[in-house]
């Protein structure tokens, strides 16, 4: 009696290392095909931040992000970059970021986005690297024109610099982030040999163009304007920046001498003094430009090409 | 006695589970089916009706090298890359034609303008060549300022030249 007890508690004793075993057995497995599926998902936690100066430069990085990152940009729709005072809100923000990335060539006036990401100590990359700068005198010193992004072929440099630095931070993200460049270095090509077409119906003669701020270089060169402007390269105090009398002066005897038809103002720059400017010289207000700031959400001029082809058409239907 | 038992069977599961998923791992890979190189004396003609020119709307390559102007690809893989000017008219030779499989293959062309030929519809023609005979032959439209980019697939195993179908733009 007592061996036949003994041979059904060993048996037991068999089956439950059995079931034991299978327990093990099924949280491995479980476990190892979960790490499987899990590990082809890494986006699933948080997403990295990006925190941007300007709102180009916040849109161009989103069109090579896409959903992949959030996208935050310290100045809002018509904020303008070379007068603005950072706040503890956007030291706040930038603390959030991983990666900071501003236009630079001294867009940022006193290089604000290189101090705050400086200051929460994250990696910063300067968008306009590589550009072909336009040199402009101003006080007897040369400064390189920040606003390069007025031509698609600048930008396109601008879009090569984002993929490639993002690339480098997210090596998981390169094919997304190249696979959206290309398309949208695609939509830049059109767009710049859609402005060629357009502007092609205005006689050289009459492509001058005259803006609140000296912001349309990188435009004028690119599509034969000559441009005009009452204040300097920045609304800002830095060398060369600012409203000068010989400057204005300069402007109205233009617009008499040329013929301009219209002249044009600014979306982050205050209309007054081009208003003066259009009255003294008997000239039409052609419309506003979006230049250092793109539109409001919601506007035709939120996204780069956006802003762009509004900026063409207006100057398109101001001076043919 | 029984520990070892349990050990042998925890091995033999474990080591099963794992045998299990290399297979797997390793039938998915093999699904990449490498075909045969094809045989003969294979050639690709290519014109296009404008100078060419280095894109500076491409996404540049981490290895340094510059924008092209023309780029042909078969079956993934690039046979030309050329980043100099080319006059337009200027017939391109590649010969010989690597990375021609036996079977279907896919032919990617995309050739850049100067930004300037806005306004102009732009065209590459591409011939490919088998010992003098052409195979296939389609020429590509781009709409204004874009570039001109098409891919079509060709049988290079049977004796016809049978293009299967083609898109561009």
């Amino acid at each position: 009696m007592t061996g036949v007890r003994v041979k059904i508690l060993r048996r037991r004793t068999t089956a439950s290392y059995l079931a034991w075993l299978s327990c093990c057995w099924l949280v491995l497995a479980t476990s190892f095909v979960f790490a499987q599926e899990t590990g082809q998902r890494p986006a699933a936690a948080r997403k990295p931040v990006i925190v941007c100066s300007t709102t180009q430069i916040a849109d161009i990085t989103r069109q090579v992000v896409g959903d992949r990152c959030e996208v935050k940009c310290v100045l809002a729709p018509g904020a303008d970059p070379h007068t603005y005072m950072p706040t503890p809100g956007d030291a706040q923000l930038t603390l959030k970021a991983d990666i900071c990335i501003q236009n630079g060539l001294h867009l940022e006036g006193k290089n604000w986005m290189a101090t705050l990401a400086k200051d929460a100590g994250k990696p910063l990359i300067t968008a306009a690297t590589g550009v072909q700068p336009i040199e402009l005198e101003g006080d007897g010193q040369k400064i390189s024109d920040p606003h390069a992004w007025f031509t698609p072929k600048n930008a396109a440099v601008y879009v090569n610099n984002i993929t490639r630095e993002l690339s480098r931070m997210d090596p998981a993200g390169k094919e997304q982030y190249e696979a959206r460049a290309k398309l949208y270095l695609l939509q830049l090509r059109v767009l710049d040999s859609w402005i060629r077409e357009q502007f092609n119906v205005i006689p050289m003669t009459q492509r001058i163009l005259v803006t609140s701020h000296d912001a349309f270089n990188y435009f004028a060169k690119e599509y034969g304007f000559r441009n005009q402007a009452p204040v300097g390269w920045s609304t800002g105090s830095e060398v060369g920046a600012g409203m000068t009398p010989e400057r204005r002066k300069q402007v109205i005897d233009s617009i008499k001498e040329f013929g301009v038809k219209a002249v044009f103002v600014e979306t982050s720059v205050n209309p007054k003094l081009v208003r003066e400017i259009a009255r003294e010289a008997g000239v039409k207000i052609g419309g506003e430009l979006y230049s250092d700031s793109m539109g409001p959400s919601g506007s035709a001029g939120e996204t780069y090409i956006g802003m762009m082809r509004e900026n063409v058409l207006t100057i398109l239907d101001a001076l043919k | 006695m029984r520990p070892v038992i349990a050990f042998l069977i925890w091995v033999v599961l474990i080591g099963g589970l794992t045998a299990y998923m290399h297979a797997r791992e390793r039938v998915a890979a093999g699904r990449v089916v490498d075909s045969q190189a094809a045989r003969g004396n294979f050639a690709l003609e290519l014109t296009t009706t404008f100078d060419l020119e280095p894109d500076p709307f491409a996404l540049q390559s981490d290895d340094g090298s510059g924008p092209a102007a023309i780029v042909v690809r078969i079956n993934g893989k690039d046979v030309l890359r050329r980043s100099d000017r080319v006059q337009r008219g200027t017939q391109i030779v590649v010969e010989p034609v690597s990375h021609l499989a036996q079977g279907q293959n896919e032919i990617y062309v995309e050739a850049s303008a100067p930004l300037d030929s806005a306004g102009r519809s732009l065209a590459v023609r591409v011939r490919l060549m088998e010992d003098g005979r052409q195979m296939a032959d389609r020429t590509f439209w781009s709409e204004e300022g874009a570039r001109v980019a098409g891919v079509f697939s060709v049988n290079v195993e049977g004796a016809e030249p049978a293009d299967v179908n083609h898109h561009g733009h």
